[in-house]
């Protein structure tokens, strides 16, 4: 019901109407975002625990920040910047307080991601998925930003510049790094860059 | 060209931002073992990264919503509490101004004791301001005259 009467309006008009107290205006933007902030802060953090929390913090930021909106850039780029944001406070505070351990994430990933795809049914398969996570999770969170809205979102560079607010030519390099730093951490793994 | 110079724009290559040298790279990729495994580390990690997702759970939006109220509930208090702090403050310093004004409208009307004894016996005034040039009986004869304000 609240989809249809807003799949024909302009999101910037959805967004007018949230920030003029439309409940349901809002309601629609966190459904049509809920699950995309979701992917983008587990593929990020890496850790699913806290995904539920932390996707309820960026649309409760959402909220209370749209009174500030600038309407010229596409609303996912202010939404995902809210949450690359919380992403890195969270890194930081788990850098901080040291309970970020690599090897929980490593030892956490299983028990709490979704069932493996048909084709990763097998040991190695599984094995590579978790080789390939732990390099991606040993990036410093800036890398690991660029590269998780470049590989898993698909964003240009452009999108990526405007969401981490940082110049094409930086996005470049740090992405450039990361691959060079993943390429180091996966050396060992000869087989697997085979 | 330097091999770095080279890997940075193989990296724009994979994500089909290179708008020149594309077959330099990709000539490139075919010779050198150390490139292509930028390539391959690209296609592993957007395999990984695509393979597994998460779903919220349908409650997530009531939750935002109980949250939100929460937090609407909190910031009136505080509101409140920093408002009725404002009017205290406002009130505070409203009532040290009139304070202050009493003092000042009272001190108008005050009068210094020494001025009003100076005044009333013009002897000891005489006596004072002589800087000691008088005689005890000359002192003798003010005082009893009080400065000639008796008549004398």
């Amino acid at each position: 019901m609240t989809e249809e009467r807003f799949k024909t309006l302009d999101e910037n008009e959805i967004v007018k109407r949230a920030r003029d107290g439309d409940e349901k205006a809002f309601e629609y933007i966190v459904k049509k975002y809920q699950n995309k902030v979701a992917n983008l802060i587990f593929k990020i953090i890496g850790d699913q625990d806290i995904v539920e929390d932390l996707t309820q913090e960026v649309f409760l930021r959402v909220m209370e920040s749209l009174k500030d909106y600038k309407f010229g850039s596409a609303i996912y780029t202010w939404i995902y910047r809210i949450t690359v944001n919380i992403c890195i406070d969270e890194i930081r505070k788990r850098q901080r307080s040291r309970a970020f351990s690599l090897d929980n994430i490593v030892s956490q990933n299983p028990k709490s991601e979704p069932s493996y795809s048909p084709v990763e049914k097998t040991f190695e398969r599984r094995e590579m998925r978790e080789i390939i996570e732990n390099a991606i999770s040993k990036l410093p969170a800036e890398y690991k930003t660029v590269i998780v809205l470049r590989e898993f979102e698909d964003l240009s560079y452009e999108e990526i510049a405007k969401i981490l607010k940082i110049r094409i030519g930086t996005v470049k390099s740090r992405i450039f790094r990361a691959r060079k730093l993943l390429a180091e951490y996966l050396k060992e793994y000869k087989e697997l860059l085979k | 060209m330097k091999h770095n110079k080279i890997k940075k724009l193989v990296s724009e290559y994979i994500d089909g931002e290179l708008k020149k040298h594309t077959d330099f790279i990709e000539n490139h990729l075919k010779l050198c073992d150390e490139c292509s495994q930028l390539v391959k580390v690209h296609k592993l990690v957007k395999a990984t990264l695509k393979e597994n997702s998460v779903e919220v759970s349908p409650y997530l939006f009531a939750r935002i919503q109980a949250q939100l109220k929460e937090r609407k509930t909190q910031q009136t208090f505080w509101d409140y509490a920093i408002n009725f702090s404002k009017e205290l403050a406002f009130a505070l310093i409203l009532l040290l101004f009139i304070l202050l004004g009493f003092e000042l409208i009272s001190n108008r009307g005050s009068f210094k004791v020494e001025d009003v004894i100076l005044n009333e016996t013009p002897a000891v005034h005489k006596i004072i301001s002589s800087n000691e040039n008088l005689s005890k009986e000359e002192i003798l004869e003010l005082t009893l005259s009080n400065g000639g304000k008796n008549g004398k």
